[in-house]
């Protein structure tokens, strides 16, 4: 009885500091970045009359010249992810424990995978523009890396969470390295495969909206574009169009994955 | 009748420091169909699975039809391995696949790494591999889904996976552990008739002694790893089979460790 009491009171003084830790951290945090909370309520009116009294009427004039940016986003994202897939799959099927051909290589390829994950994608996008110049290039490059980073890890991981009870049957029969991928492991992680991917395409459709902001091509540089020329209206209409796009995107993946898993 | 398998001083260690085989010696003559019984954890199923080195054996020497398999090169092993058909407790079907495809894995052995990946299985492959699932009573579910199945139909999958393969021996590591009364009678018929036409050698895990003394023409008796009993049914009394399953009495009969929580 006595011990049951000290425990409960340990955890009710262990709340209470973290709690305590907790607001000082945040008491600390806004004083340190001077967060003008005034500013902050004074804004709120500002960001309205900017939403509502300069954004709108979105100006419909230029629907047109918005046509080629769209077709550009999606084709981004549409290359971006057949060829992100193609590479993310060969060092998945290196760096997945179950199907890695030697420790090292699985090691390796897991720091290099992390690394390029680990580095934000706007950063990548910002380094290669540099490179290549302002265009489509870097965008297609920054996307690429993109996709890279996040699929070898998540088709590694779904490689190694499929029954290694039916890959030990067809090794059982004396198949080869390849005959095992292909007959025993690839079948059971279509399902993965393929949602992963699909995935995959709406993030890099999200993403290369964004890419335009720093100058690497698509429907996000006319963002930047009209956005720099005072013209909100027509900025209002480009982010329309692009959250439609978005929409339908998911739409439509969330379609393909009905029909095929 | 000629000897297909030799084990020599058969012992295996695993990294955590048990030992699950210490030294057996096996012969197997071809054509011979033999239970392997004893309680869990004895080391039936490590025994089964190192004479195809799906566990790699720690010591002792394993000769199938001549060739030193404890020796043999990825080569070498995969070509021992397509004469050695698996039956396995869970099936270990590919789930996703079809019924036929299922058991056409079991001529991946014999074919180019190429055509097996891209499943090129010639017109005689496919004509057995049907054949052989009418004959189980499968002719209903060729091109179902493997998980469409029921755990009795899965395991004569299996069953025929590992006779597609037209093996020399079959190791069946307790096929029928996870099955019903009925569906076992079927699916040991089933292993122990087919052995038996086409001349198969046959290692078959049990644990349940009745169903050892009815199907097999010898009995192997293993207990924390050694051999204890090594013997016609016949000979199997009750003084042996008590001395196999020594303090896990309740594994002997049908149902083994199931039936024990069930009364507990």
């Amino acid at each position: 009885m006595k011990r049951a009491e000290m425990i409960a009171r340990q955890k009710k003084a262990k709340r209470l500091l973290s709690l305590f830790l907790f607001v000082a951290a945040t008491i600390f945090s806004i004083w340190f970045i001077k967060f003008d909370i005034v500013a902050f309520f004074n804004g709120i009116p500002l960001f309205l009359n900017f939403l509502f009294v300069d954004f709108m009427p979105p100006n419909v004039n230029d629907l047109a010249k918005y046509v080629r940016p769209v077709l550009d986003t999606l084709a981004f994202g549409v290359v971006a992810t057949v060829i992100s897939s193609v590479i993310a799959l060969v060092i998945a099927f290196l760096m997945a424990h179950n199907t890695a051909p030697h420790p090292v290589v699985r090691v390796a390829l897991r720091s290099v995978v992390s690394f390029i994950r680990n580095v934000p994608f706007l950063v990548w996008a910002s380094i290669l523009v540099v490179l290549f110049g302002v265009g489509t290039m870097p965008g297609i490059f920054a996307l690429i890396s993109l996709g890279i980073g996040f699929l070898a890890r998540l088709y590694a991981e779904s490689i190694e969470e499929i029954d290694k009870h039916a890959v030990e049957a067809v090794e059982a029969t004396g198949a080869t390295y390849l005959q095992k991928l292909k007959q025993a492991i690839i079948p059971q992680f279509m399902p993965g495969y393929i949602s992963w991917t699909l995935f995959m395409f709406e993030i890099t459709i999200r993403a290369s909206a964004i890419l335009g902001l720093v100058g690497a091509g698509g429907i996000g540089s006319q963002i930047k574009l009209t956005m720099d020329l005072f013209q909100y209206s027509k900025t209002a209409t480009v982010v329309t169009i692009m959250i439609l796009m978005i929409l339908a995107v998911e739409y439509v993946t969330q379609r393909i994955r009905e029909r095929l898993l | 009748m000629s000897t297909l398998l030799e084990i020599k001083g058969l012992t295996k260690k695993y990294s955590a420091g048990t030992i699950a085989l210490n030294g057996i010696d096996l012969q197997v003559k071809s054509k011979e169909f033999i239970a392997v019984i004893g309680p869990s954890g004895a080391g039936k199923s490590t025994l089964l699975r190192c004479i195809n080195r799906l566990v790699e054996p720690s010591s002792g020497s394993i000769e199938f039809e001549g060739d030193r398999v404890d020796q043999a090169s990825a080569r070498e092993l995969r070509r021992v391995r397509s004469n050695i058909g698996m039956i396995f407790q869970h099936y270990n079907l590919v789930n996703r696949l079809s019924v036929l495809e299922n058991v056409l894995h079991g001529r991946l052995g014999y074919m180019s790494s190429i055509a097996g990946m891209f499943s090129r299985y010639s017109e005689e492959d496919k004509k057995k591999s049907i054949a052989l699932l009418h004959k189980v009573g499968l002719e209903n579910e060729i091109y179902k889904r493997a998980d469409e199945l029921s755990g009795g139909q899965k395991q004569r999958v299996g069953v025929c996976r590992a006779l597609a393969q037209q093996p020399r021996l079959i190791l069946a590591d307790e096929p029928i552990a996870s099955l019903d009364p009925k569906s076992s009678a079927i699916v040991m018929d089933a292993i122990h008739r087919n052995c038996v036409e086409q001349g198969i050698a046959c290692l078959v895990n049990l644990h349940q002694v009745e169903v050892a003394k009815q199907y097999a023409s010898r009995i192997i008796g293993i207990k924390n790893g050694m051999m204890v009993f090594d013997g016609p049914p016949e000979a199997l009394t009750d003084y042996y089979a008590a001395l196999i399953y020594e303090g896990k009495e309740s594994q002997m009969y049908a149902g083994g460790e199931q039936q024990d929580r069930r009364y507990a």
